[in-house]
């Protein structure tokens, strides 16, 4: 029942996030002449409802692919593909996410920005503190800063601190790719 | 001209990556202590408040005569391994493996735990003094604190006689209370 409240909440907030965005797309999208950015992040994480203290179990490596579009030159909107990168059913965090990025300073190769993702994705073992999950499907979520610098016309380089679905914190180094659509 | 300050950081996050995997399984010589060592305690020991091992405990001795344990004759012998396994509370797989390996005079102590039943057991970093810190209650006793615990009709806690050990009472050792 608490899954289920939780899971309406989440798309309760997708929705609200959704239709905030969509009166902006079609203005801006002209305004920012259809650029995009496909960027991917790795990076250990930290899994804070593990139990085992053994490094091996308590760290593991994520990764998150994502593909936004720049609606103004500070927000891009789009969807992100994000997970834990394990074999072991129990620790397999797998969800897909509607993301938007805000760069909160800008300077000409440098942006420090913040990231917002909503979703759902596979209810794996890990994320539960007593490690059993109570459904196939799970909400999801991350909240992240990240740093990023550009190289050149169009790749970017950059790290990423973040917080996802409650119980991973996450560092990792991102890279991207700026293209017009 | 390219800023490799990002390049650093990449190679940092690496070697943090990598060493997510790290972390060594059971040795060998730990693995099938439930069958192959004499366990000390009849009973499973009871978590306690404040409980480094969290949960329901149960203490094996490998490389050590029967008859030694029996009469609970301490030093232990140079090459015995005590294994203690624990499972918390509500669950039925092992969650956490420590062992003391008798080297010489002194002893080497180690940790394994694991989240999952299907999962193996992986080494925890942490310094021996976490173990020794509390195990010095025990120095008069070699550094171990459970005693062996025969059943009560007298029968030993050898591993053809497991049943008739698990019978018994939860206490670990007499003198130094449970640990």
């Amino acid at each position: 029942m608490r899954q289920r409240h939780l899971f309406a909440t989440w798309f309760a907030l997708f929705g609200l996030v959704g239709a905030a965005a969509v009166p902006m797309l079609a203005p801006s999208a002209a305004r920012a002449e259809n650029a995009f950015v496909l960027d991917g992040q790795v990076g250990p994480a930290f899994l804070t409802k593990s139990r085992s203290r053994a490094i091996g179990h308590g760290f593991k490596p994520v990764a998150r692919l994502g593909l936004r579009m720049s609606l103004t030159p500070r927000l891009e909107v789009g969807g992100a593909v994000s997970g834990i990168v394990d074999s072991s059913e129990h620790y397999r965090v797998l969800g897909g996410l509607a993301a938007g990025r805000f760069a909160l300073w800008q300077r000409p190769v440098f942006s420090l920005g913040a990231v917002l993702g909503l979703g759902a994705g596979y209810d794996a073992d890990i994320l539960h503190a007593d490690l059993e999950a109570d459904a196939a499907i799970a909400p999801y979520g991350f909240l992240a800063v990240d740093a990023r610098w550009s190289i050149g016309e169009r790749w970017l380089v950059g790290l990423e601190a973040g917080w996802e679905n409650v119980s991973i914190l996450r560092l990792g180094l991102l890279w991207g790719y700026r293209f017009d659509g | 001209m390219v800023d490799r300050r990002p390049f650093r950081w990449l190679f940092g996050l690496t070697c943090v990556a990598l060493a997510s995997a790290c972390g060594s399984t059971l040795p060998d010589d730990v693995r099938g202590y439930e069958s192959d060592c004499i366990r000390m305690n009849a009973a499973p020991i009871p978590p306690y408040q404040g409980d480094p091992h969290r949960g329901r405990k149960n203490v094996y001795a490998c490389e050590v005569a029967q008859e030694q344990l029996e009469a609970n004759a301490r030093p232990f012998p140079d090459g015995a391994l005590i294994v203690k396994e624990s499972t918390r509370d509500g669950e039925s797989h092992v969650w956490l493996i420590a062992t003391a390996r008798k080297q010489g005079d002194s002893w080497q102590w180690d940790e394994y735990t694991r989240n999952f039943a299907d999962e193996e057991f992986r080494h925890i970093l942490s310094g021996e003094s976490v173990c020794t810190g509390c195990h010095d209650d025990a120095r008069a006793a070699d550094w171990i604190f459970t005693t062996y615990d025969a059943a009560p009709d007298g029968a030993t806690c050898s591993p053809s006689q497991r049943e008739q050990c698990g019978q018994r009472g939860d206490q670990e050792v007499l003198e130094l209370g449970p640990r």
